[in-house]
């Protein structure tokens, strides 16, 4: 097993190797000066000169690229144009926030896809199987964004004044840090676990046990990690049906069966266990889709995490955070790919043989 | 290599020490982790007009001894003399010319056949590919063929899908034909196929090879299948020939104890009969990480310490029978081999 | 690759020829066409889909306007900025049809909609109140101390002006309380005019006597910064970026408004600019307002006293201007820089105009100057004017008297010559001309001429003076008017309004009531080519215009259904053309490496690793933003995203394929190896490719929506769901049928794709057919 992470991990160094080097010549790449698009277009030649001596841009290419590596080894991706600040600070803001509704949009999307794929293979043709596939169907078909918006629309507006009434946008209000009521010292801006976990809003609630703050949090979660979740959900719930289909139809359940073994058991103890390896791998591939979304999801609901940063940045043109932040959620897929791996090699000793 | 095979010029084929390994690379730097000798040091000779059945179990290397010879599959080591020349060595435009010369037919009649060319461009391709570019020519051509293997014209039109496997390894049949080879390496062409199919295929085959002279190289794991058609038969046991001698003598005068022990499996069609079978315990080693010595004597009933440390060397038997075991005595003198 | 020859086919011995039986003797195209037909899911995706490429080809046939016209310069009148969709069959109103009605317990005296048409207030006794327009509630009551005779809304409806007895009541709607109260001088106004785009403008009150103007000063640099505020909220544009303007920073954040004005591009239309700036800006500049509005306070300019009585008076559009009628003639007054100690029956020019965008630096001279205004122009005519009318513009003015309709020049810069443009006499059966107007369309300019005589409404040609048409309204018109886009016109008698085309003169729709009418006018906003009218204490709004929009209108005053419509061809186009680029490119790549092997193999499948290690919308963004923003390099990045996925399953099946018998006994022919590959392998490859390229259509219509959504994809004004769902979502609470609609379409497109993908993935892999 370890030998197997170790050469996932391995596999994984080129790959890494390749999104720095992508990354790097996305900002060569860009079109104008890299100069005067940072410090603006009134930026003197001699400003100029001194910029680039500073940033080593008037080296060869694969020096500068040298230099990069070296940064980004170092954790430092640079410092943000319009903020003027080092972006591995926006980060320690903005990722928790990101993760939190990654992690609530999974939740959601297993929590729901896997017994609706259940019900649907075991009550293959039946009302509920057709209904749920048909529902798959147009959960993958939507776009996110839409999905973002019509949620606070219905939340929001239409069940105003009723007690399902769900905050359409916005962050949950600032609640005091965990460390504080723990006295641990701790800063919410530095690349710190303490101030990591600080920023996110749910975890951070539980931890200072504020049950009004995250009563808001939560609520503030629901409609973009319903919006996030649907389609990992969608397509988590078709992969279960035909992984439990599939096994439901081999020999070993009839022998199973044959056996008199429980009903329930059969499913529970027999098919589900070999049924749901492919849906670990499809929960990991999914996680990109769920990284997407986010992003589009976060601007719709006016969430402050890497996917609005991502959209600010763009829009306002302020590249260092656009190649930061995808260098961040690229090695972020890797990472989360490769423990999805792990995790199916642990589940599935065949994989380690491989 | 004996001087037999080495002086008559009746052999249309000469395989010398043949080797094939395959190299495992490791998934990450890309470095040879180990090599699969999937046919390791092969000698054999094939006389013209003869059917040699090559016999082995499942992963011994026999399909690849056929390949190697089209040169289908790069051989590592050796060389393969078809007519005297050496077929490794040929430039393209001469090896494309000796594709007439030498075809091949395949285990499954499924997978030989593109299912998405009609029957009549599948026989044909191989004329069109050998400069025969009429049209009208190539017909009659393929005509031609598909008679010889029992089929009719409106057969061209049909897709591959569209017959059964008989009639399908038929129509692989003529494809190897319709160029006139005077060699074909027949690779299992029944096993794929019922048994009532089989020697319809079989029976095919034979009349075949008398007809236009062919020389067959016959590939098979099925003993019956070989008792039935050949004249000359070699065993192959994990990349190496065990034993090769004509038919009778192999069938009534097992040598080697692997051959032994396939002749022991072949069924005998009497409930009654009560035969001694030698079991052979355990599966074929890996090619990978083949045994030291002799390869056999992992499973070897008879297998003596020497057979572990030293590789036998195939010895003469007389009466072209040739064996690689140290329980055996030559009948002349002894001669190394390779 | 089989690092043994152990051949796996071994274990299907003695099975051949069963599953030959149950194989019918078809092509094999035709096989997998009959079974993707037999799944119902496919059907339905290929249906939909048969139906969106018939949408899209014959969108000009389907769609009811051009999906990039502004229905304002259409013109089509009955159109609402965000208009709720509108479908006749459903209910939609139609032209007679009251859209709303509300009464109050006394007579109303005066009534008005706000320019967005969403409120309208009424004033009736001492009481004015704001209602709503849509919905008929009364959402604020001012109360005044005399009964109410006029009032009017500013014009960006934050305030309004009611005239009560001798006061003017300033009155604040966003907060609903009063803000200023304002002695008019010379007795009770009983008419209000409020033309000033921007604050500063001011407005004016006038009785048959006299004419008060009113205007908001301030000190020059509160005036200033609150100007550019004001103009940044309303056009995008900084003032203080451009003019060196006093250097006192705006409560408004400078930098953001900054980088606004530099990222809002220029060359869209004026609506397209205006809806932008109504988007983006309004949290700032209505705070920005508020903060600078304490610091202005309301100051009389002028107060002007004609000898004649006064029977009009109206403020040009940038107020500051104002003219006023008075017995045969007419004086445009202006806002200059008077010097005090001169008296005042002989203005003194300071010889600059103030108002908005000039050089404020002149009002240094304070001590000794005030604002004021001066009379700088009289038209002197030989009859008793009727009426004189402003065009919207202040180029021209309109002058009745009883027997001729003049069109004066009103530019300040001629003075003397050529001041007369046109006259035209009255009919010989058609005398006593009222009511002359312009007919004026909110783009278009002057398109006509138009006046009343007794029981008849006149239609003159502006350039030639030809009689175009008469209008037989039947009785005594009091009033006539046309609607914003000039292409209604209403007659009015006591009892009876008919509305009429201006293209041709056409009767379109009677509105008959049984109390007297005492005001009518048309709906504002742009052009809901409604009618306003009060019978005695009711209010009405009654629909003319016989138009529908089956899903609403856009931001932009565009056919939300239409755009729609077109915006089929764009997403069918960008699944199509994307997923196609993706997947030559990806087979290519695919197919080499696969075909290849080696050192090829290994560059072409690690790059395309690298590639799939970004999540494919991020990289997309990352392409677009070194490409930039567009339609076509939003399908380039796209297309580049998508080639890792085709490139992996061509090589896949490359290599499947690859070793098949077939393959090799290609090669024992000694066949070229290209011509296997092409021949032989890539459509034996072919078919999880199709699978996946269909699949990969919805996916890609996805991204690119999302894209354009994103600012990043298609651009304004194409009509491309993506974009015009990223356009209007700030919209959502508002009108969330703007975001509804195109989610549909794409949501059902996506859908289309995705239902056919597996059909066929089911069709021509028979194994998943259970």
């Amino acid at each position: 097993m370890a030998g197997y992470v170790a050469r996932r991990l391995t596999l994984a160094i080129p790959v890494l190797f390749g999104i720095l080097f992508v990354t790097f010549a996305l900002a060569r790449l860009l079109p104008g000066d890299p100069c005067r698009s940072a410090l603006g277009e009134k930026a003197t030649d001699e400003i100029c000169d001194d910029f680039n001596e500073r940033k080593g841009l008037n080296k060869p290419i694969h020096e500068q690229f040298w230099i990069y590596l070296q940064d980004v080894v170092q954790g430092d991706l640079g410092e943000s144009i319009k903020e003027g600040r080092p972006v591995t600070e926006m980060l320690v803001e903005r990722l928790p926030v990101t993760l939190e509704l990654a992690i609530a949009a999974m939740t959601f999307a297993v929590l729901v896809g896997i017994p609706l794929g259940i019900v649907s293979a075991y009550y293959h043709n039946s009302a509920a199987d057709v209904g749920t596939m048909i529902g798959a169907n147009i959960g993958v078909s939507m776009p996110v964004f839409w999905l973002g918006l019509m949620l606070s629309y219905f939340f929001g507006v239409s069940l105003k004044d009723t007690p399902l009434w769900l905050p359409p946008s916005g962050m949950p209000a600032s609640i005091a840090p965990w460390y504080e009521a723990w006295g641990i010292e701790g800063s919410r801006d530095a690349l710190t676990l303490t101030g990591f976990i600080a920023n996110m809003n749910v975890l951070n609630a539980i931890l200072a046990g504020n049950t009004e703050g995250l009563r808001d949090a939560l609520r503030h979660l629901i409609l973009p990690g319903v919006a996030v979740g649907t389609i990992p959900l969608s397509i988590i719930a078709r992969m279960t049906r035909s992984s439990l289909l599939e096994v439901l139809g081999l020999n070993y359940i009839r022998t199973a069966r044959a056996k008199g073994v429980r009903e329930g058991s059969v499913v529970r103890r027999h098919a589900l266990r070999n049924a749901l390896l492919p849906v670990v791998t499809i929960i990991g591939l999914s996680f990109g889709t769920l990284l997407s979304g986010a992003i589009l999801t976060e601007t719709v609901f006016g969430l402050s995490g890497v996917g609005k940063a991502l959209y600010d940045s763009i829009t306002g043109r302020d590249y260092t955070v656009v190649q930061a932040f995808t260098l961040i959620i690229a090695i972020m897929f890797v990472f989360i790919n490769l423990i999805v791996d792990a995790l199916y090699a642990y589940l599935d000793p065949r994989i380690r043989l491989e | 290599m004996t001087d037999i095979a080495k002086t008559d010029t009746d052999n249309l084929l000469e395989i010398r020490d043949l080797k094939v390994y395959y190299e495992i690379k490791g998934s990450v730097l890309k470095r040879t982790v180990g090599v699969v000798k999937a046919v390791d040091g092969v000698d054999l000779a094939i006389k013209r007009g003869e059917i040699l059945g090559l016999v082995g179990e499942s992963g011994c290397g026999k399909t690849t001894v056929g390949r190697a010879i089209l040169r289908l599959v790069e051989a590592t080591e050796g060389t393969v003399s078809f007519n005297g020349r050496n077929v490794f060595e040929l430039p393209p435009s001469e090896m494309k010319h000796l594709r007439r010369e030498m075809q091949l037919v395949f285990q499954d009649p499924y997978s030989s056949l593109d299912p998405r060319s009609k029957v009549g461009d599948i026989v044909g391709e191989g004329l069109r590919v050998h400069g025969i570019r009429d049209r009208q020519e190539r017909h009659t051509q393929v005509l031609k063929a598909l008679q010889l293997v029992g089929l009719q014209e409106h057969h061209m039109r049909r897709f591959p899908h569209e017959f059964s496997g008989g009639q399908r390894q038929r129509i692989g049949i003529a494809r190897a034909l319709v160029l006139n080879p005077s060699f074909i390496v027949c690779d299992e062409p029944v096993s794929a196929l019922d048994v009532s199919i089989q020697s319809q295929v079989l029976n095919l085959l034979k009349d075949l090879q008398g007809e236009l002279n062919l020389t067959l190289m016959f590939i098979a794991h099925d003993m019956s299948v070989v008792e039935h058609l050949c004249n000359r038969v070699a065993v192959m046991y994990l990349g190496k020939i065990v034993e090769v001698a004509t038919r009778e003598e192999l069938f009534s005068n097992p040598q080697h104890p692997y051959t032994q022990a396939l002749m022991s499996a072949i069924p005998v069609a009497d409930p009654k009969a009560k035969r001694e079978r030698l079991i052979l315990e355990g599966d074929p080693p890996s090619p990978l990480n083949p045994p030291s010595g002799c390869r056999f004597h992992t499973r070897c009933p008879e297998a003596i310490d020497r057979c572990a440390v030293e590789e036998p060397l195939q010895i003469d038997l007389g009466q072209q029978h040739l064996c690689a075991c140290h329980l055996r005595e030559p009948v002349k003198t002894p001669e190394a081999i390779g | 690759m089989q690092p043994t020859d152990s051949d796996p086919v071994e274990l299907r011995l003695g099975t051949a020829d069963e599953t030959v039986a149950s194989r019918p003797p078809k092509g094999l195209w035709r096989e997998t066409l009959e079974r993707l037909v037999r799944k119902p899911s496919a059907i339905v995706g290929l249906v939909i889909l048969g139906f969106l490429v018939l949408v899209a080809t014959f969108a000009p046939v389907i769609a009811t306007h051009d999906p990039l016209a502004v229905l304002l310069d259409v013109p089509e009148e009955g159109a609402e900025r965000r208009m709720e969709p509108c479908i006749h069959l459903l209910g939609c109103p139609e032209p007679g049809d009251e859209i709303l009605n509300v009464s109050t317990r006394d007579p109303i005296t005066d009534a008005a909609l706000n320019s967005t048409n969403t409120q309208v207030f009424t004033t009736s006794g001492t009481t004015l109140t704001v209602w709503d327009a849509d919905s008929g509630d009364a959402l604020m009551t001012f109360d005044h101390d005399d009964p109410v005779t006029a009032a009017i809304w500013s014009p960006t409806d934050q305030l309004i002006v009611s005239s009560a007895g001798n006061q003017l009541y300033i009155w604040d709607v966003n907060r609903r309380e009063q803000k200023d109260e304002l002695p008019n001088a010379g007795g009770p106004a009983d008419n209000l005019a409020w033309k000033g785009e921007a604050i500063g403008g001011g407005f004016l009150s006038f009785n048959a006597e006299s004419v008060n103007t009113w205007a908001q000063l301030g000190s020059d640099s509160v005036l200033f910064n609150f100007l550019s505020a004001v103009t940044w909220a309303r056009t995008g544009q900084d003032l203080s970026a451009e003019e060196e303007g006093p250097d006192v920073t705006t409560p408004s954040d400078g930098e953001e408004n900054a980088g606004q004005a530099e990222t809002e591009p220029d060359t869209e239309t004026d609506t397209d600019a205006d809806a932008e700036a109504e988007e983006e800006a309004p949290a700032i500049s209505i705070e920005a307002q508020r903060i600078l509005e304490q610091q202005l306070t309301w100051t009389r300019l002028e107060l002007i006293e004609p000898d004649a009585g006064v029977t009009s008076a109206d403020w040009n559009i940038h107020g500051q201007i104002a003219m006023i009628t008075t017995g045969s003639e007419v004086q445009l007054w202006s806002r200059r820089e008077i010097v005090e100690q001169e008296t005042t029956n002989a203005p003194v020019f300071s010889g600059d105009f103030v108002g908005f965008g000039e050089d404020t630096q002149a009002g240094q001279q304070a001590s000794t100057t005030r604002l004021g205004m001066a009379e700088y122009l009289t038209i002197p005519l030989d009859e008793p004017i009727v009426s004189a009318k402003f065009n919207r513009e202040r180029t021209r003015i309109l002058i009745t008297t009883g027997s001729t309709l003049q069109s004066w020049n009103a530019t300040e810069a001629v003075y003397n010559e050529n001041l007369l443009q046109l006259t035209i006499a009255a009919p010989p059966e058609y005398p006593e001309l009222a009511n002359g107007t312009w007919i004026e369309a909110l783009s278009r300019g002057i398109r006509y001429m138009m006046a009343s005589s007794g029981e008849t409404g006149l239609v003159w040609d502006t350039q030639t003076g030809e009689l175009l048409y008469t209008l037989p309204h039947g009785e005594p018109i009091v009033d006539m008017s046309t609607s914003q886009l000039a292409t209604l016109i209403f007659t009015r008698s006591d009892n009876l309004i008919k509305v009429w085309s201006v293209d041709d003169g056409e009767l379109v729709v009677t509105i008959e009531t049984d109390t007297p009418i005492s005001l009518a006018k048309w709906q504002t906003g742009g052009s809901s080519g409604g009618i306003l009218l009060v019978t005695e204490n009711e209010l009405k709004i009654v629909k003319t215009s016989n138009y529908q929009y089956i899903m609403g209108v856009d931001g932009n005053f565009r056919d939300q259904f239409s755009r729609l419509i077109y915006g089929t061809r764009v997403s069918l186009m960008v699944g199509l053309t994307t997923v196609s680029l993706a997947v030559i490119l990806g087979t290519i790549a695919g197919s080499l490496a696969g075909f290849l092997g080696g050192w090829v193999d290994n560059l072409i499948m690690r790059i395309m690793d690298v590639m799939l290690a970004f999540p494919s919308l991020i990289l997309a963004i990352a392409v677009v933003t070194v490409l930039g923003p567009g339609l076509v390099n939003a399908l380039l990045a796209i297309s580049i995203v998508f080639i890792p996925q085709y490139a992996r399953v061509a090589r896949s099946g490359v290599l499947s394929v690859r070793e098949e018998d077939f393959v090799m006994a290609d090669r024992a022919l000694g066949v070229h190896p290209m011509r296997i590959l092409f021949r032989r392998v890539l459509p034996n490859a072919l078919a999880p490719l199709i699978v996946q390229a269909t699949l990969g259509i919805g996916t890609a219509i996805l991204d690119a929506a999302a894209l354009s959504f994103l600012g990043l994809g298609a651009q304004p004004p194409t009509a491309e769901w993506g974009a015009m769902l990223g356009q209007e979502r700030s919209q959502i609470f508002t009108a969330p049928h703007l975001v509804f609609f195109p989610g549909i379409a794409i949501m059902i497109t996506v859908l289309a794709f995705n239902l056919l993908g597996d059909g066929l993935r089911d069709a021509l892999d028979p194994r998943l057919d259970r």
